[in-house]
């Protein structure tokens, strides 16, 4: 039976205090696949093999192909953005709802992802979704909405009349207070992404990748990092809260057209290649060195393996946290956890070390 | 990168399909697919069926991540007899898939 890998978290708690936090993965380094592949190989298998975010990986794939090439050409980036709107409605709408004991809102859920397909196609406008989510979630303007700042913001989740404000709202309750702003890893041009990568693109930075020597958070975050409402919700109410805020305002910024370019490009050599893309759950980057056609070198380090590095922002979250039992260990865990949004199953577990 | 599975439809049900793949017989919800009909391939991720794909694509599929899977298993080995080159293969059917049983 193949392991697609899995997430295993693990807390602990001792007189009341979490005194150890760990993140273990067993994913495998599937990019090994795409050895000895030609580039057309690669793009044909790699959106299918790596279906949870295929169309970021199959533009990441294509730019960083291209740009080996010698070819600077960035694709149409509909479908990625599209996709990135599913993957934020994925979480606002079902995960955590459920997770937070919330209704489910799976038949609006179902309507939107539909929509976004068919926009990430061709075949209906984004301006379509934007209308429907302005009057059914913000009850006001998408543009008026993103330039709130954090006590603006938090009125507007206590008084708004949608599941989605609800659902803020009960993350307000479960907030542990505010938390220092993590250290945020720089949404990367491909340019830069080199700069800071260089030497060091093998299968150990991939499997936990580090900026400077030192653990850094991706996500939506990380695209806003100047967003006053996010600073402002996370010194008030902590991480957790301004993470969901921020892919919220990644997804509003993507329906009403105001978001940044999501996928970059660059040659770092003769047949050597990079691409960075913005993807919902942080920057994905593909690197690829060809040899006679083929690929001789392919590394993608993904968002996952950032935020769940052992010593990442999951395990800086929950460091020194109080917490009255396991049960709320539990749910705080569980809320860190999805708040950092792993592309692969995971596993909390908690346990109490006796004095 | 999560890696997304291929399974056959075996049942379909209002909400869910019971599919076989290659980790055996799952309940797969299909929600984000319209239409889904018994015969047909899925491209799974975490129990959600995320699109339709032909016979060809999950052979392809399939076998990248045979490649991955002898990987895991067995460390070095050659990664040329994985993967897409096989355009037209039929992927194996599951035993009770397959004339005899059905």
């Amino acid at each position: 039976m193949l392991d697609v890998g899995r997430l295993m978290l693990c807390v602990s708690l001792k007189n009341s205090k979490v005194v150890e936090a760990r993140s273990r993965s067993t994913r495998p380094q599937a990019a090994s696949v795409l050895q000895g592949k030609t580039p057309a190989q690669v793009m044909q298998i790699v959106p299918l093999l790596f279906s949870v975010c295929g169309k970021a990986q199959g533009a990441a794939a294509q730019v960083a192909l291209h740009a080996a090439e010698g070819d600077r050409a960035l694709p149409d980036e509909r479908a990625i953005a599209s996709e990135a709107m599913q993957e934020h409605l994925w979480r606002l709408m079902l995960d955590w709802p459920k997770l937070l004991g919330l209704p489910s809102q799976e038949r609006q859920f179902t309507v939107w992802h539909g929509l976004l397909r068919k926009i990430g196609n061709g075949e209906a406008d984004r301006e379509e979704f934007l209308r429907e989510f302005e009057q059914l979630a913000l009850g006001m303007p998408s543009a008026q909405w993103r330039v709130l700042d954090g006590e603006r913001m938090q009125s507007w989740w206590r008084n708004a009349a949608s599941p989605l404000a609800a659902m803020l709202l009960q993350l307000e309750e479960d907030s542990r207070g505010g938390a220092a702003i993590p250290r945020l890893l720089p949404a990367w041009s491909a340019v830069q992404a080199q700069q800071a990568c260089t030497g060091r693109w093998d299968a150990a930075f991939a499997a936990s990748p580090d900026w400077q020597g030192a653990a850094a958070e991706t996500g939506a975050w990380t695209y806003y990092a100047d967003a006053v409402m996010l600073r402002e919700t996370a010194q008030r109410h902590g991480t957790a809260l301004a993470r969901v805020l921020a892919r919220l305002l990644d997804m509003m910024s993507l329906a009403d057209g105001s978001a940044a370019a999501r996928l970059d490009g660059a040659a770092v050599s003769a047949g050597e290649g990079i691409a960075a893309a913005r993807t919902a759950r942080g920057l994905l980057l593909h690197h690829v060195r060809l040899e006679g056609g083929k690929v001789a070198e392919y590394q993608i380090v993904a968002p996952t393996e950032w935020n769940f590095h052992p010593a990442g922002a999951f395990v800086q979250d929950m460091r020194g946290v109080t917490v009255q039992d396991e049960a709320g260990l539990k749910r705080l865990a569980r809320i860190a956890a999805l708040s950092l949004d792993p592309c692969v199953a995971y596993d909390v577990e908690v346990r109490t070390i006796h004095a | 990168m999560c890696l997304g599975i291929p399974v056959q439809v075996l049942e379909v049900h209002e909400t869910y399909a019971i599919c076989a793949g290659r980790n055996g017989r799952e309940n797969i919800n299909t929600m984000l697919v319209a239409e889904v009909m018994v015969g047909q391939w899925l491209l799974v991720a975490l129990g959600v069926a995320r699109e339709v794909i032909t016979t060809e694509q999950a052979g392809q599929i399939n076998s990248a991540l045979d490649g991955l899977q002898a990987l895991a298993e067995g460390g070095a080995i050659n990664m040329d007899q994985y993967f897409v080159d096989l355009v037209g293969r039929e992927p194996q059917l599951p035993d009770f898939l397959s004339k005899d049983h059905r």
